[in-house]
């Protein structure tokens, strides 16, 4: 294969430092901080309720309507004391009927933060109740309410669940679902129950103890739903997936991988000629790929100056600029092999010399202190900047320097194309567009994570 | 609603995710000695189940494919015992490949010997499998089977589609790794969460998903109309 001298070959990377973009990625990774956990109703909202017709009990758990009903303003209508978490596939609470009281006018629901705490969940806008005593659901319509489920009463479990993923509410009585309904409301919504009879009282369920219902299996089978819906979109029949995966193998120089896979492409039956089909421009990423195979496995085996040695000989205008990212990342990562094999003299004299300068630089000043810190601990791999000493660190820069090569080609279209494979840039594709799917659903639901998404799609 | 570029551009890809994307690929596939090397390139840890019976697994689909279906069963029984059995679609499939085989080398007493002992009890079991039958049984009203208006069963794409299933319920059953084409998979939800956007979609249009209108600097995508849109998922506005 031939490869590209950097000097014939000549291109001005000096205005793009690609290193930089491998230098945000690195200190973005382990500074990521987990997404807080969201408060979830744990009680029920004793100071904004209809306090003049209910009894609430002291562990805010229970309430019990003691007057004498006269019209629908007097229903006693208490919310939870947060509202309904969203960042999850499923929001959920049950109660347990106590006694039904002498009409059973018992509601289950959702209700928004200004709704009127004297009416029925349902019987204004902007909240949603399944009523007990005629088993209708009521949405705020104005409309009276829609047949729905069977009444509830005495002894029985009523739940009321929100499933961010098909933007619906659901109901259950006495572990089975009763139905689901569109969820039109937006906003933060409150889980909320109504008493309206002398007697009625009813025990909230916000997760304490677990549920008649089964919301795991529930939720299981909300995902199979999602899964199977994707499976059965046929996919045209010329997609070439070998394609995306060998050009995977050519953006990152896995040139022996990529040896061994062209020739089993053409072994199968009917042979696969992967290399030969036309979309992606693969002279871009052929582009000096044993220099790249080389440098990687230089990189990934620690031999730092080699690396810096083949760089200079080969793409001299990559680390012509000492204070470039891509040379910091290099001097970095031989100040962090020196700390592996507890060279630690040499490695502080190595970062006295070439270190120091970076360290007033602010875009250079955090990776700096982390990997000087490295030196503070006995054990460094279980510190807090022990995420230095792992491979992916080394992948890092060995990316970066993948990525500096590839830009040197003068007929690469678009310096991006250097720092992703096609793959990637799919699934960034596929992870922009599930966030903004998610942002169009008020940010509710399940944040996107990819590795669930390649879990989901496991057999066996 | 589009998507700021600057997001597209911060958004953060694992590589173990990627890298566990190509292995399943190479695996599901059978690329045993790619699937090696690709291990030891990115220093990935072995799987425990990794290229187990890969090798009995690459034989079974090639006897499939190459009109030694009859093998191909045996050999599939002794992998994993009970997994046709189990699976009556997937066994009548194979042996309709079998019987495809006979009506091409024109072998019509045996086809039809064949079709009515191991082919017609499945149609007491069930009503699809007569409609199958009987679409296959067409092939043998004409002497060029190519000219029958069923020969799409005689086709390679059928046989390969037929193999795939093998091989998938194969995976299925003998492991825990990713045994499905995941990009496959990441593919089809690209499709459905699909929005337009900003940023330079141009590169992508190798994927055949995407049809990219070019216009005031800004690439669109457009989406395939028979695409199954419902409450699910929302489509763009």
């Amino acid at each position: 294969m031939s490869e590209s001298n950097g000097n014939s070959r000549r291109r001005n990377v000096e205005d793009q430092d690609l290193g930089l973009y491998f230098l945000e990625a690195c200190r973005g990774r382990e500074m990521k901080e987990e997404e807080e956990e969201e408060e979830a109703p744990r009680e029920l909202n004793t100071i904004n309720s209809s306090g003049g017709f209910v009894v609430v009990s002291t562990d805010k758990l229970s309430v019990k309507y003691t007057s004498v009903n006269l019209h629908g303003h007097d229903v006693g209508v208490i919310q939870a004391n947060k509202p309904a978490p969203t960042k999850r596939l499923m929001y959920y609470f049950e109660i347990h009927v106590k006694d039904a009281g002498v009409k059973g006018q018992i509601a289950i629901g959702f209700t928004s933060e200004t709704f009127k705490m004297r009416r029925q969940p349902g019987w204004e806008a902007n909240s949603c109740g399944y009523h007990g005593d005629d088993g209708l659901l009521y949405r705020g319509h104005g409309k009276g309410g829609e047949p729905f489920g069977p009444t509830y009463t005495s002894g029985d479990v009523v739940g009321a669940g929100i499933n961010y993923a098909a933007q619906e509410f659901f109901f259950t009585k006495n572990g089975h679902v009763v139905g689901s309904v569109y969820k039109d409301m937006k906003g933060p919504l409150f889980p909320t129950v109504a008493v309206h009879s002398q007697n009625e009282e009813v025990h909230v369920n916000f997760g304490q103890k677990p549920f008649t219902f089964d919301l795991k299996e529930f939720e299981t089978q909300e995902r199979m739903k999602q899964q199977l819906k994707i499976e059965e979109i046929s996919v045209p029949p010329n997609v070439s997936y070998g394609r995306i995966v060998r050009s995977y193998l050519l953006h990152y120089g896995y040139e022996d991988t990529l040896n061994s896979f062209d020739v089993a492409s053409k072994s199968t039956v009917p042979p696969i000629y992967i290399a030969q089909e036309s979309g992606i421009d693969e002279q871009e990423i052929t582009y000096a790929l044993n220099h790249r195979k080389t440098l990687r496995q230089l990189i990934r085996n620690g031999d730092i100056d080699v690396a810096f040695g083949k760089l200079r000989e080969w793409y001299p205008q990559i680390v012509e600029d000492n204070t470039s990212a891509t040379c910091f990342l290099l001097h970095c990562q031989k100040f962090i092999e020196l700390v592996r094999v507890g060279a630690l003299e040499e490695a502080v004299k190595y970062g006295r010399m070439e270190l120091s300068s970076f360290y007033d630089l602010p875009v250079f000043k955090d990776l700096v202190q982390d990997c000087v810190a490295l030196l503070a601990y006995e054990r460094p791999l279980e510190s807090s900047v022990g995420y230095l000493l792992k491979d992916s660190q080394r992948e890092v820069v060995a990316d970066t320097v993948n990525a500096m090569i590839l830009s040197t080609n003068l007929n690469m279209k678009d310096s991006k194309h250097c720092l992703h494979s096609y793959l990637e840039r799919l699934l960034r594709q596929l992870t922009a567009c599930c966030l903004v799917r998610r942002s169009l659903n008020g940010e509710q639901g399940e944040a996107f994570q990819l590795q669930r998404v390649l879990s989901s799609s496991r057999r066996g | 609603m589009d998507v700021d570029p600057c997001q597209y551009e911060q958004i953060a890809i694992n590589e173990k995710d990627v890298n566990n994307i190509i292995l399943s690929y190479l695996i599901h596939n059978c690329y045993k000695e790619s699937s090696e090397s690709f291990i030891s390139c990115t220093g990935m840890k072995q799987p425990a189940d990794h290229l187990e019976n890969m090798e009995k697994r690459k034989r079974i689909f090639h006897h499939a494919l190459e009109g030694n279906v009859l093998k191909a069963i045996e050999l599939t029984g002794q992998l994993a015992q009970d997994i046709l059995e189990n699976n009556n679609d997937l066994l009548f499939d194979l042996l309709s490949l079998h019987f495809v085989d006979l009506v091409c080398s024109k072998e019509w007493a045996e086809a039809l010997e064949f079709a009515q002992t191991k082919l017609s009890p499945f149609s007491v079991k069930e009503q699809k499998y007569m409609e199958k039958i009987e679409g296959f049984m067409s092939l043998l009203a004409y002497e060029n089977p190519v000219e029958c208006p069923m020969f799409h069963l005689i086709g390679l794409d059928y046989r390969q589609q037929v193999v795939d299933s093998l091989n998938q319920t194969i995976l299925g059953w003998l492991t825990s790794l990713y045994s499905v084409y995941l990009i496959y998979i990441l593919l089809q939800i690209s499709i459905l969460c699909s929005i337009p956007a900003k940023y330079d979609l141009q590169s992508l249009s190798f994927c055949l998903f995407f049809s990219v209108d070019v216009g005031d600097g800004q690439h669109t995508l457009t989406f395939p109309s028979t695409l199954p849109w419902s409450g699910l998922y929302n489509r763009p506005q």
